[in-house]
């Protein structure tokens, strides 16, 4: 969990290993070293990442006032650390295949472009929250649910469209 | 709402879309090919407008300045103020507001009616200096910009759809609009036109069967308040509040020169148990989303709203100002400047 400008969000930061032929399979490979990570481990997982080939993407999950829903952001940064602007990087290295035309198709993920940070202020990627409420409805209708499982529920709508997965030992709903 | 006062809301949003700032831009003096500087490119543009559509004009005029023209091309400019780089995302209006340092026209201050226009109390701001630049993209801060006009339309689209969302929580009403008129309203920006954009707002505002949920309200805080000084309740993310988290964390403070954003749900009106509720006004808004900048609901003791270059009275209504006095993106993008 991060805290700036008074406001929580999560940051789950993945490092990419050098793109293999089948963004399936990077997408894969990556999952087994995608973990949370807290302040102290952020400075080693940027130490790993000294190997040239590596970029990184921080994966940012932060409630919208004006959606009422988690938003995922993603900020990408080359093997250089510098800000990764290109979308088609986006695709590359993170979006499974046949995830690809749902997405850049604007469907149930709504669109993924860039967009100002709502608590940095930087530049980055995210995917637009339009559709987000209509999504978590058709898939959690009718039932309560905990925090948790909406965030799971969440996590499989929006976030393996990126890469972004909930760890494999979690029950998935 | 009797004719004559909706006459004056409809005068009133006139006169901010009448509202311009004069800027005086040179190009950066380490592309410049002269070693004095380049002459200044002077314009006149409206406060609801956004900078990258002067770029094309700009690119022209410079271009026989720059040292590698061939490098780069309109869409590689950008604006920075005292070497902050202004994010083309915002309208001019709140920029100025935020960046320029100048004294907003305050109706209470002076004595008088608010004429809308502070242009005329302030020489030594204007006309507003900026400095173009056409190298040096600064990405950390700004998404580049395309030959196209696309990253700037889809950010207004953006926020327009932002807007009517926080309206009626829904996205039916703006993804409901046809391409006239979705179109329609971003020529009205690019053309400076109320008369292209009014009919299209309306249809926003007054979309059948749907009450007006929310306003849409954006504070923005430049940052020389502290963080402790500041506190906006945090909205609860839906079905159950999260557990307290066990491990505190450490915040981290926030970069010189940087602006804080406050976005909160507020409400038409003030909640209450009867049928008979009270309208928010500015004040009672600022007062729940900023409570320790604004403990007051009726007078400004810290802080005080600036919009379109004028301190707002905290007795204006909310949903009145919302209605006359939003850019064209239906926000009221509010600057708030601490008072002494």
């Amino acid at each position: 969990m991060k805290v700036k400008n008074g406001t929580e969000y999560l940051e789950i930061i993945k490092v990419l290993g050098k793109r293999s032929t089948g963004s399936v399979e990077s997408a894969e490979a990556s999952q087994e070293a995608e973990e949370e990570v807290d302040e102290e481990d952020v400075d080693a997982l940027y130490r790993c990442a000294g190997d040239r080939e590596s970029s990184t993407v921080a994966y940012n999950i932060v409630f919208s006032p004006s959606y009422r829903v988690p938003v995922l952001y993603l900020v990408l940064r080359k093997a250089d650390g510098s800000l990764e602007q290109n979308i088609e990087e986006v695709y590359k290295l993170l979006v499974p295949e046949q995830q690809k035309e749902a997405l850049s198709a604007h469907g149930p993920l709504g669109a993924l472009t860039m967009t100002e940070h709502p608590i940095t202020g930087g530049a980055c990627f995210f995917i637009h929250p339009c559709q987000t409420p209509d999504a978590m409805q058709e898939v959690a209708t009718g039932r309560g649910v905990s925090t948790e499982e909406y965030l799971f529920i969440w996590l499989g709508v929006s976030g393996g469209a990126v890469g972004l997965y909930a760890p494999s030992t979690q029950e998935n709903p | 709402m009797t004719s004559s006062h909706e006459q004056q809301l409809s005068r009133l949003q006139q006169k901010v879309w009448d509202g311009s700032i004069p800027l005086e831009i040179r190009l950066s003096s380490a592309e410049c090919r002269t070693f004095d500087e380049s002459d200044a490119y002077l314009i006149q543009v409206p406060r609801i407008s956004y900078l990258p559509l002067l770029l094309p004009r700009i690119y022209a005029f410079f271009r026989s300045y720059l040292i590698e023209p061939d490098a780069c091309a309109a869409h590689d400019g950008w604006f920075s103020y005292e070497d902050v780089p202004l994010k083309w995302h915002y309208p001019l209006g709140l920029l100025y507001d935020l960046y320029a340092g100048a004294e907003p026209a305050n109706a209470e201050v002076e004595g008088e009616g608010d004429n809308g226009n502070s242009e005329t109390s302030e020489p030594d701001t204007l006309p507003w200096k900026l400095v173009v630049h056409f190298t040096d993209w600064p990405s950390e801060q700004l998404v580049k910009l395309d030959s196209e006009g696309k990253q700037l339309l889809d950010a207004f689209r953006n926020s327009v759809k932002e807007a009517g969302f926080i309206r009626h929580s829904t996205g039916k009403v703006v993804m409901g609009l046809g391409y006239e008129d979705s179109t329609q309203i971003w020529r009205a920006v690019e053309e400076h036109d109320l008369s292209l954009f009014n009919p299209v707002h309306a249809k926003l505002l007054n979309p059948p069967g749907l009450s007006l949920k929310n306003i849409p309200i954006r504070l923005y805080l430049p940052s020389t308040a502290a963080p402790t000084q500041l506190s906006a309740p945090s909205p609860s993310p839906g079905p159950a509040s999260p557990a307290p988290n066990p491990n505190p964390i450490e915040e981290e403070p926030p970069a010189a020169g940087t602006l804080r954003v406050f976005q909160s749900l507020v409400p038409p009106s003030l909640p209450s148990g009867g049928s008979r509720s009270q309208p928010h006004t500015l004040g009672t808004a600022l007062n729940t989303l900023l409570p320790t900048l604004f403990p007051s609901r009726r007078s400004p003791l810290l802080a005080l709203p600036v919009l379109h270059g004028a301190v707002v009275p905290l007795s204006a209504n909310l949903e009145e100002l919302a209605r006359a006095v939003a850019y064209a993106d239906g926000f009221l993008h509010v600057a708030v400047k601490m008072m002494g």
